[in-house]
């Protein structure tokens, strides 16, 4: 008699898995990638190439340590890597990359138990490290400033920060989105970010929800404060193109385990995200707020869940 | 058996399969040298089979449409499909380690009917459900009397179980005046005076003049699910742990109405279903078949060889169960039937859940199986039960067809009722043994 298989239903699956997934947000993060590395040349690509493999690494090195199934093949460690250095300036010492990535791969996600477990978005975790740790080294205008370019090579949130919004003007349109500005490798061109993003959305990698609400959350803080002192503060469209906005919306607030799941839950989320991120960048102490936004709601996530619509049939339980 | 859109967000709507116009007539196939008839019975009646002491006999002769009693008792009885001889009553195992008992008959040239199918005067309420279980179609009717509060609407769905099968589409369409006499035929039987006859959204013109009120369903899977139903027909959910038959609600399918039609007309043909067949290069044949025939014998008429590691899957894509014998036979609600090669369908992952909230989103009971399956793998039933709405689900699937970390969810939350219900049994036993 032949031997058949036997499984349980439903034997209809989607294609999307957890590699694929990982691979998919890898190629839509290199579409702003490619672009850095092009301009700031060979320092950027070793800083890329020494942390997706310093990931990986970790990865591998922990799964060892600790006796568990390896990970590496998933490709999220090589993911996490690769976000991490496009956020670093062109040149970063190797140490420090190696630290970032260590705190994101092992602190941020292996000891919670790998994918799924980590509260936190394991590269704006070891990018916040790095960032309250070896402040100089992420300082943007230090780290070019052997760079002469034919454009303002000084990071336009710093510029506004402490010279008022009329440096914003320093910067057209065009120049944000193509990258014509200082600031992490990965995160300046806004083009290829947009592109990476809506390619994600399309895809239903990444939810909508999360990104457009972060987007409008920063846009909307940024109204008000520009309409209450717009000596000081720039407008929307400039907060949306610098910094790390964009790459903050489609890579780092939509980390599957740190973000919520329920619709409204998103919404809020998003929101909340972006609204502090402003609230960061013009009356805190740091020249960027995406990093902390993300990792402050990343905190509310699992309460911000609680929001969810009521089941069918379902009863309280008394 | 994979689905790879490209467009996340279209791949979680999963449309029914539709009947459409072109679709050629069902490929009547011819009786196999053998049926195998199967029922459920209790350990003791096992005893009684493994000894030979059942009524029925090996080497007696039956007619289509009569009951073949086995025991003493007269609630387990079987219909006979076919006239013809009876050549054997034995133990059988079904998919998922059901003990059954299996009664095989080898038809014989002429096929006579028995009078006892057609004498519809005399069916009692009470076991009326017992008799129609046994005729082609999927939904079940729960006694029509008995402990249950009485019945006060009747829903006869020409909705389907599965994406990939059309059963109940066909008999409305065309066994439409079959469907009708049916549900007349039920109306007597039962007296229930509310009939409402739901319908996929394209088939309405089929469903006018059969004295029933019609819903329209949507194409979207699982819309044709009982739950939802009710949810539509009564203007609230009904709440999870309760049984729709407490509502005074009960199901049949179109198909099983176009059978009672055919009683009704003292019809032939009564034990006849349609199925969808869908071979392993993916082509689906509408197929006519008589109840019990050993499904290996349908796969001889298309040339469908199974080799080591192949699936046969009786039922659709997303709830079928999966057979180990291809002598199983074609039961009275199996609506379809999936050959596929084994590398044709995807494996379970083992990874736990990354919560990217595909299932919370594609969930059409709105459960948050995010939550669940952890629970659940945890084997907290209880607190999956009370506080993560383990008894909402529909049981549909399309958390799992959706599932990045490819988990069986499916499966465990059927596992989690199924331990949650022997608790409660244990439970009442205790209570009585005290």
């Amino acid at each position: 008699m032949t031997r058949l298989r036997i499984t349980h239903a439903p034997f209809y699956r989607s294609a999307c898995t957890i590699p694929q997934r990982s691979l998919w947000i890898l190629g839509a993060a290199l579409l702003s990638l490619v672009p850095g590395i092009l301009f700031y040349g060979m320092p950027a690509f070793a800083v890329a190439a020494v942390s997706v493999g310093s990931a990986m690494a970790w990865e591998h090195l922990f799964s060892r340590l600790t006796g568990r199934r390896n990970t590496v093949t998933d490709y999220n460690a090589a993911l996490i890597g690769l976000l991490l250095a496009m956020m670093l300036p062109a040149g970063a010492p190797w140490w420090l990359v190696i630290t970032g990535t260590f705190v994101a791969v092992v602190l941020g996600k292996m000891i919670f138990g790998g994918m799924g477990g980590n509260p936190f978005c394991p590269a704006a975790l070891g990018v916040a490290v790095l960032l309250v740790s070896w402040g100089d080294y992420l300082d943007f205008d230090l780290a070019y400033r052997q760079m002469a370019e034919n454009f303002e090579m000084m990071e336009p949130l710093g510029l506004v920060k402490y010279f008022g919004a009329a440096m914003a003007e320093n910067y057209h349109i065009s120049d944000l989105l193509m990258g014509r500005q200082a600031g992490g490798m990965g995160t300046v061109c806004g083009a290829g970010l947009l592109a990476g993003g809506i390619l994600l959305m399309a895809r239903g990698i990444i939810h909508w929800a999360i990104s457009l609400s972060f987007l409008a959350g920063v846009a909307v803080t940024a109204l008000c404060f520009q309409w209450a002192a717009p000596q000081t503060y720039a407008g929307p469209i400039f907060h949306l193109l610098t910094g790390y906005t964009l790459f903050g919306a489609f890579f780092l607030a939509t980390e599957d385990s740190s973000s919520p799941v329920n619709t409204a839950a998103m919404i809020l989320y998003g929101l909340g995200g972006g609204v502090l991120t402003v609230l960061i960048r013009n009356r805190g102490l740091y020249v960027d707020g995406v990093i902390f936004a993300v990792l402050i709601m990343n905190l509310a996530s699992p309460l911000l869940d609680r929001i969810r619509p009521k089941a069918l049939g379902a009863q309280e339980v008394k | 058996m994979i689905n790879n859109l490209f467009f996340g967000y279209a791949a979680l709507r999963l449309n029914y399969t539709g009947l459409e116009d072109n679709r050629p007539e069902p490929v009547a196939l011819s009786l196999p040298g053998e049926v195998s008839l199967l029922a459920g019975c209790t350990p003791d009646q096992a005893l009684l089979v493994a000894k030979k002491k059942t009524l029925l006999k090996k080497g007696e002769d039956v007619r289509t449409g009569q009951r073949l009693r086995l025991f003493e008792t007269e609630d387990v009885f079987l219909l006979s499909t076919v006239t013809g001889t009876v050549s054997g009553v034995g133990l059988y195992t079904g998919p998922l380690g059901r003990k059954l008992v299996r009664v095989n008959i080898v038809p014989g040239k002429e096929e006579v009917t028995d009078d006892g199918l057609f004498d519809t005067d005399n069916l009692d309420p009470a076991s009326a459900h017992k008799f129609i279980s046994q005729l082609p179609g999927r939904m079940r009717l729960l006694p029509l009397q008995g402990d249950l509060p009485p019945i006060n609407e009747l829903v006869v769905c020409a909705g389907e179980k599965d994406i990939s099968v059309v059963s109940n589409q066909y008999a409305l369409k065309h066994d439409g005046r079959r469907v009708a006499d049916g549900i007349e035929l039920l109306k007597r039987v039962s007296g229930v005076k509310k009939v409402t006859l739901a319908v996929p959204g394209d088939l309405a013109p089929c469903a006018g003049g059969m004295g029933a009120r019609v819903l329209s369903l949507s194409r979207q899977y699982p819309a044709a699910s009982p739950r939802l139903i009710a949810k539509e027909i009564l203007g609230r959910a009904v709440p999870a742990a309760k049984p729709l038959a407490r509502e005074g609600l009960a199901f049949i399918s179109t198909e099983t109405a176009a059978a009672l039609g055919r009683i009704a007309q003292r019809e032939a043909g009564v034990f006849d279903k349609t199925l969808s067949l869908v071979l392993k290069n993916g082509t689906s044949i509408l197929v006519k078949v008589r109840i019990g025939t050993p499904i290996s014998h349908i796969l001889s008429l298309f040339n469908q060889s199974l080799v080591e590691g192949d699936y046969l899957i009786g039922g659709g894509p997303l709830t079928g169960v999966a057979i180990h014998d291809p002598d199983y036979t074609i039961s009275p609600y199996m609506d379809g039937i999936l050959v596929c090669a084994g590398e044709d369908i995807l494996e379970n992952g083992d990874y736990g859940c990354i919560n990217c909230g595909k299932c919370v989103r594609v969930c059409p009971a709105r459960v948050p199986v995010n939550l669940l399956v952890r629970h659940l793998t945890r084997g907290d039933y209880l607190k999956a039960s009370d506080h993560f709405n383990l008894d909402s689900c529909l049981e549909c699937g399309l958390c799992t067809y959706a599932c990045v970390s490819k988990i069986p969810i499916l499966q465990r939350i059927k596992l989690g009722k199924m331990k949650l219900r022997a608790m409660k049994q244990e439970v009442i036993d205790g209570g009585r043994a005290q």
